[in-house]
């Protein structure tokens, strides 16, 4: 257990070099040039000159392998740099907006736990009835809808029409009931079909048609057997859509003008502020790497025979 | 278990057509059009639907059918170019990842673990912004990440028959690897991949949709379907067709693919179903 953890900590640590020094290369790859950038975000054109002496203080010059690791040295002491758009550091800007980005994301994932696991475990029992071709029709509207066009029509019908939310919203929780949703119906869609084949795969297997014939209720067979043993798919799915609803903020909070890192970040790359964009990149990095650190290890606690499989996985 | 061979058979010969339909107007789409999508006509502005302006007209008075019409051809050819892009690196890595293992194995691996351990959308959005709007940097972008997807499925599949006999005595013949990998890896795996392909064509027009929506993808004037919904959302009290009809058709098409994809994977993998 404990070479595992150290292990994971290890590829950690790979991941987040790789994920930051990818990003650094892409931003040297880049037609603008930051120290331009840095005054034209201030309103001013700089002359050729100060250009030439911002860039050396800004350490332009230099080669990338060593900006990177200067950056590197500075961002292990807590220092992001300082945002060209917004003028205060990358830190406080991130931790400003980052809450309100969790708080709606965590809600979101939780609406999104809630609603499909019942109905994922509904659909596999009552599989190939009426109600789960329902469902699963359902389900299929859910995963093609294009969550920016739903957001749009959300905002149509409930606030231009019939007036019950801002056209922009707040964070308080009647202001975040709208981009949950768009956040969530998407993600929805595809839990219900992935916990459903999860479910009817356990079905299937010999242990529980032996409860079947031992005379179990089907209620004891689905809630002491067969769940925790889909658990483990179940929570995979759900740190692996840890990235996808992150992504997903920066387009919903995009749409109803939310006020979180998402709607930041866009911002951001409008006006080209490279430190909140690589400060952006290591946030969400270190939040997805970490979750899905607990659920592997939450996996691994609820399944020792992970410990052999863990070799070859897709 | 018959009729419901035939019912997939069925199915999948319906969805292609339609599909195919779809592929065909996003390359003739120009000769559709009523109207030029991209004449101004001040006169015309903001017009509801009628019967000259089927789905109503845009701020500029365009036509918004003629503009969805031509939009098909770049929203499509974005995605198939990308498809295509990210099938070709991921399947070729993949196929020689898994035949030779080793070193080159290990380093294609870890490298997609880097890629892999990243949402896919902030990714994107960050190189989009970082190189700049524009369609190619949207497609290379998403590219950059997703060919890892098909790169570690490949690996995954080529294991696993890696050790079957007809493998084993294709080596013990001396047949070159190159030949093994194209007459007997290469068939054994292309069902999957195409499942996987087809599934993915929607996820990945919602992609490029979306990140064009947030307007680091497209070139105006030129028309695309997540750009129309771009420009759509500042005109939503007073033009509301002008996001109904854009964002409506890209639903359509991504449900029509990935119905396919479903189908053609009860068709070639049964069990997985």
């Amino acid at each position: 257990m404990k070479s595992y953890i150290i292990k994971r900590l290890f590829s950690l640590i790979f991941v987040l070099l790789g994920v930051t020094f990818l990003t650094f290369l892409v931003t040297d790859l880049a037609p603008s040039d930051s120290a331009e950038m840095y005054y034209l975000s201030r309103g001013m054109t700089p002359s050729s000159e100060t250009l030439e002496t911002t860039r050396k203080e800004m350490g332009l010059d230099k080669p990338v392998i060593e900006r990177y690791v200067h950056w590197l040295d500075e961002a292990m002491h807590g220092n992001l740099g300082e945002s060209y758009h917004y003028g205060n550091s990358v830190i406080e800007q991130m931790s400003r907006k980052l809450p309100n980005t969790l708080k709606l994301a965590f809600l979101s994932l939780s609406i999104v736990v809630v609603i499909s696991i019942p109905l994922g475990i509904f659909t596999a029992i009552y599989q190939n009835r009426a109600i789960d071709y329902f469902i699963r029709f359902l389900t299929f509207f859910s995963i093609s809808i294009p969550n920016f066009w739903l957001g749009l029509l959300l905002i149509y019908i409930f606030s231009v029409k019939l007036g019950i939310f801002n056209v922009i919203s707040g964070t308080d929780l009647k202001g975040m009931i709208l981009p949950m949703i768009t956040l969530s119906l998407p993600l929805m869609g595809s839990y219900i079909r992935q916990i459903r084949t999860a479910i009817l795969e356990e079905l299937s297997k010999d242990y529980v048609v032996g409860a079947v014939s031992r005379g179990l209720s089907q209620w004891d067979i689905i809630v002491k057997h067969v769940l925790p043993n889909a658990f483990s798919s179940i929570v995979t799915l759900l740190g692996l859509s840890i990235g996808h609803l992150l992504g997903g903020t920066a387009i919903v909070e995009t749409i109803f003008s939310y006020q979180g890192i998402g709607s930041m970040i866009v911002e951001a790359i409008r006006v080209r502020d490279y430190p909140i964009i690589q400060g952006y990149v290591v946030w969400m990095a270190i939040i997805y790497v970490f979750v899905n650190l607990i659920v592997d290890l939450l996996c691994f606690m609820m399944n020792p025979k992970m410990r052999l499989s863990k070799g070859e996985r897709l | 278990m018959k009729k419901i061979k035939n019912w997939t058979t069925i199915k999948i010969i319906i969805l292609s057509s339609l599909a195919g339909g779809l592929l065909l107007v996003a390359l003739f789409g120009k000769y559709l059009a009523p109207y030029d999508p991209l004449e101004v006509n001040y006169a015309l502005s903001l017009q509801p639907p009628s019967r000259a302006h089927w789905f109503g007209t845009d701020k500029l008075g365009r036509d918004i059918l003629s503009r969805i019409l031509c939009g098909a051809r770049s929203s499509f050819s974005l995605t198939f170019i990308m498809l295509i892009i990210i099938v070709f690196v991921g399947v070729t890595l993949g196929l020689i990842a898994g035949y030779k293992k080793g070193m080159i194995d290990h380093v294609l691996m870890r490298f997609a673990d880097v890629l892999l351990a990243f949402p896919d959308t902030i990714f994107a959005i960050a190189v989009a912004g970082i190189l700049g709007a524009g369609l190619f940097h949207t497609v290379f972008a998403l590219a950059l990440i997703w060919w890892t997807k098909y790169a570690r499925l490949t690996r995954t599949l080529v294991s696993s028959i890696m050790h079957q006999d007809f493998i084993i005595a294709a080596k013990l013949s001396g047949a070159k690897p190159f030949k093994i990998i194209w007459a007997y890896i290469l068939p054994n795996v292309f069902p999957q991949i195409l499942i996987h392909a087809t599934l993915d064509i929607g996820s990945m027009m919602i992609s490029l949709a979306g990140l064009s929506f947030l307007g680091l993808a497209s070139q105006p004037p030129q028309p695309e379907w997540g750009y129309m919904l771009f420009e759509s959302k500042q005109f939503m009290q007073t033009a509301p067709w002008m996001m109904v009809y854009p964002g409506l058709v890209i639903l359509i098409s991504v449900i029509i693919f990935n119905l396919l994809g479903d189908s053609l994977r009860d068709k070639l993998d049964p069990k997985q179903s």
